[in-house]
């Protein structure tokens, strides 16, 4: 019997993605370190145009092992351009190559934090006054140092309940960390 | 952890400083040094462990070109809210003399002020406080730290940290299918692995748990490893179940590749937040290509959450391109001669991974 549980590649523009993601899914969706990573290999460069340039050969490698419990999970920062042009920019990688867009059926699951990582960390930790056009690195690297929002809190906090108070603001505030919990979801459906 | 090792007149390494920090990929060259500091570190904490005299620790390791007869270490490590600095020298008899080396200085420091010294024939102790302690003379063949049963924590504290540095250059086909005892230490081949399982078998067996645990995902069928008592010795099974069929094979008959991985795993959970200093030269030998990322994931981790440091030491396109991002460190003898370290960022104008850049080059 095949395991219930997922194997894949995670692309992703650097460590910290790496981190962050790694440890979410394996907290429930994949077998442990099953998540091959595939992120930019220096600490300076552009890790969106890695990213892209990488997307539409996972992509078609994913789609040759649908029938197996293959995921691609793609994880790249919304920056200055949020999560509706960074889902067309992937999709036109997909166009350039030939390939289809995404579809439902595809276990293709595409992250946009929005800003950046460090956003959806310091909300899941309890911050409230945050929006997705503010860069909040130098915050959330104070608040790590303090022990007051560690990546490690901010996994635990995604799998605790929502108020739906909660879970409304968060769609109004950061529409790419809601958009991204519905993407999780997915994951769920496409246990084979 | 290790904040600065110095090392002159050994080997290739003459006036060579590391700054190592807290996970390490050595690249390099074959003969650029890489493996010669991990020699270096073995024998410190031998001579510090006092597994062995100064003879038999640093013969015949001077630098074969340099004519000073004396040679230098330097260990600088951060804990206990300070910094350690440990140094030593090692005074080289003539060439074709019947002389053995001899330690001729040694001395360690805690925040610049002294815990212990031996120059000239004599040891000096000091008291918690630095005050100077009782003088009597001591031998120059081997270090009286093994010796120095001291009350004073910090000595206690860096000799525990010494022994903690593991150094490993894990080879299957070593591998002694069978134990007579256990044994808390894994030697660096990975030779007596079965004395070391059954000591985490009794000592740890959360650990061995655990390691069985990740080798269940690795290995196809795998179920566990139990024991098996053979006259006077006792040999490890590993434990199989496959598509109904259960059997039991011995050591030597699991490929090396999957004796490897039981190690490489066996040592991330039995020794990682034990040991102080974890040293890998090529972990990847024997090693299928899916399983190299998941345990280089796996030690990154356990180096971060347990404050441990890993040097890994590597010529391996993944490992490369999954490390260099992290502390890259280059070896390289530009001249054919002494042996020099710098980082190794890769050029990010390029979009080759690390390993394509160096195998053009650098």
């Amino acid at each position: 019997m095949a395991s219930p549980l997922f194997r894949g590649v995670l692309l992703c523009e650097d460590v910290e993605h790496e981190r962050f993601f790694r440890r979410l899914l394996e907290r429930k969706w994949f077998r442990r370190n099953q998540l091959k990573a595939q992120r930019i290999p220096n600490a300076q460069g552009a890790g969106d145009a890695f990213v892209r340039s990488r997307y539409a050969g996972e992509v078609q490698l994913a789609r040759s092992k649908r029938h197996e419990n293959y995921a691609l999970i793609v994880v790249v920062d919304g920056d200055r351009w949020g999560l509706a042009k960074r889902i067309q920019q992937l999709d036109e990688q997909l166009d350039a190559a030939g390939l289809d867009k995404r579809n439902p059926s595809d276990k293709i699951l595409v992250f946009v934090p929005t800003r950046n990582i460090e956003t959806w960390k310091l909300w899941l930790c309890g911050h409230r006054d945050l929006d997705e056009e503010g860069d909040y690195k130098g915050r959330f690297r104070k608040a790590d140092m303090s022990g007051t929002a560690t990546a490690r809190d901010a996994i635990e906090a995604w799998f605790q309940q929502l108020s739906t108070e909660d879970c409304q603001l968060e769609e109004q505030t950061l529409p790419a960390l809601a958009a991204g919990r519905q993407e999780i979801q997915r994951l769920k459906t496409n246990i084979r | 952890m290790i904040t600065r090792i110095y090392v002159d007149n050994y080997k290739c390494l003459v006036h060579f400083e590391f700054v190592p920090k807290r996970l390490n990929l050595l690249l390099g060259d074959n003969g650029s040094g890489k493996s010669s500091l991990f020699d270096v570190l073995v024998r410190l904490r031998d001579l510090i462990n006092g597994e062995r005299a100064t003879a038999s620790i640093f013969a015949y390791s001077k630098t074969i070109w340099d004519q000073r007869d004396v040679q230098s270490f330097e260990l600088e490590i951060e804990g206990l809210g300070g910094i350690f600095v440990y140094s030593l020298e090692i005074q080289h008899p003539p060439p074709d003399t019947p002389n053995k080396p001899q330690i001729k200085s040694e001395k360690l420091m805690f925040d610049a002020r002294p815990l212990f010294r031996y120059s000239d024939g004599q040891v000096h102790l000091f008291k918690d406080d630095h005050s100077a302690g009782a003088v009597f003379p001591f031998r120059s063949d081997q270090s009286f730290l093994p010796s120095l049963e001291s009350q004073n924590k910090r000595v206690r504290w860096f000799k525990e940290f010494i022994a903690g540095i593991n150094v490993f250059q894990l080879n299957p086909f070593a591998m002694d299918p069978f134990s007579q005892h256990d044994e808390h230490f894994l030697t660096s081949n990975g030779s007596n692995f079965v004395s070391w399982l059954r000591y985490l078998t009794q000592e740890r067996p959360k650990e061995k748990m655990e390691c069985e645990k990740r080798l269940v995902d690795l290995i196809p069928g795998f179920e566990r490893f139990a024991f098996r008592t053979l006259g006077d010795r006792k040999g490890v099974f590993a434990h199989f179940s496959n598509a109904g069929h259960e059997y039991q094979l011995a050591l030597s008959q699991l490929s090396e590749g999957q004796r490897i991985l039981a190690i490489l795993y066996s040592v991330l959970y039995g020794l990682v937040g034990t040991a102080s200093v974890m040293c890998f030269d090529e972990p990847e030998n024997f090693v299928a290509l899916p399983e190299v990322q998941p345990w280089l994931q796996e030690l990154r981790d356990l180096v971060e959450e347990r404050s441990g440091q890993a040097l890994v030491i590597s010529h391996h396109p993944e490992v490369i391109d999954y490390l260099a991002v992290d502390s890259a460190f280059r070896f390289h003898r530009p001249n054919g001669d002494l042996a020099r370290v710098e980082a190794w960022v890769p050029d990010s104008s390029q979009i080759m991974k690390p390993s394509e850049i160096l195998a053009r080059g650098g």
